[in-house]
């Protein structure tokens, strides 16, 4: 299967990162991203669904429900192969353009 | 029971964010939104409570994963219309951050939301501008004023839905909504004519 290089949009791309170590929950998927990016991206609910939703479809993550009997939420959510290809691409891509601009940046370039 | 209010109020897929608004307003002013429609909502009185409201627009969900969601965000599910539209409250505090009010906290979700219902709009706007020029040509060559009426009442729907769906894209752009025909005028209007002419063809 090819894998689409457009870029995520940073929802997309905290709730990959979010779930790149371990299986977590919507909520933890949102306190971890609002940790992450400091205060700065927040994952509302209508988001959240739309998010995942699409991801499952697209087959970048899946559900899964928790062993843990003293969990609360039930409902996780881990990265599948493809999906953890896709952030792994996207974070390639994102280092490339910030190493790009840093040499342009440091007048090295241009 | 004396104390559930039910009222009447119409909004247009594109006035939804103008709903959100109206149910805010209620709330403050202790009429608490219990269940929300399209042609009635029911309201109970309370003044010790306030909450903000959300509507949500997707035809398409899971319906447990989707409360879940939304529950553990602290957004209380009211109930569903037929057509797709669900409603949320919240309790209001005043220290309340934007994104906590919000159910779509990015663009791009934001658009895919309402773009769901505006394709369904485009396309009746589109049925309603051929039901309009068939009508009228029709009417012209020959068919009679009963069908040329028909086809105008069409035409006016079908501007009615073009400046509701391009209010919409102005919106978006960051502009004034700029003029639109209110729905709840254009409709009970148009149908009535439609009837007349049905019962009373001339």
């Amino acid at each position: 299967m090819k894998i689409r290089n457009e870029p995520l949009t940073e929802s997309y791309y905290y709730i990959l990162l979010c779930l790149y170590n371990k299986p977590n929950h919507g909520y933890g998927i949102m306190q971890d991203t609002e940790k992450l990016s400091g205060g700065q991206v927040v994952i509302g609910s209508g988001t959240m669904y739309g998010a995942t939703s699409s991801m499952m479809n697209k087959e970048w993550i899946r559900e899964k429900l928790s062993q843990n009997p003293d969990d609360k939420r039930k409902r996780l959510y881990e990265l599948t192969p493809l999906g953890k290809t896709v952030l792994e691409e996207e974070i390639k891509r994102l280092k490339r353009l910030i190493d790009g601009s840093e040499i342009v940046i440091r007048g090295g370039l241009l | 029971m004396s104390h559930i209010v039910t009222k009447y109020d119409v909004y247009a897929a594109w006035e939804y964010d103008k709903e959100e608004q109206d149910l805010n307003a209620a709330s403050k002013n202790g009429l608490q939104l219990i269940k929300g429609g399209c042609f009635h909502s029911k309201f109970i009185k309370n003044s010790n409570v306030r909450y903000i409201y959300q509507l949500d627009y997707n035809t398409r969900i899971d319906p447990i994963r989707y409360r879940e969601i939304f529950e553990e965000q602290g957004w209380e599910y009211i109930n569903s219309t037929f057509n797709g539209w669900h409603y949320f409250r919240k309790p209001y505090r005043e220290d309340m951050e934007e994104q906590e009010a919000k159910i779509y906290t990015d663009k791009q979700s934001l658009y895919e939301m309402q773009n769901r219902w505006m394709r369904l709009i485009f396309l009746v706007d589109i049925l309603y501008s051929l039901m309009s020029v068939l009508y009228i040509m029709h009417g012209i060559t020959g068919a009679g004023y009963s069908i040329l009426v028909e086809g105008i009442v069409f035409g006016f729907l079908a501007i009615t839905v073009a400046l509701g769906l391009i209010s919409m894209k102005r919106k978006r752009a960051g502009k004034e909504g700029g003029f639109v025909i209110p729905l709840q005028i254009a409709f009970p209007l148009s149908f009535l004519i439609l009837i007349f002419i049905i019962l009373f063809g001339f």
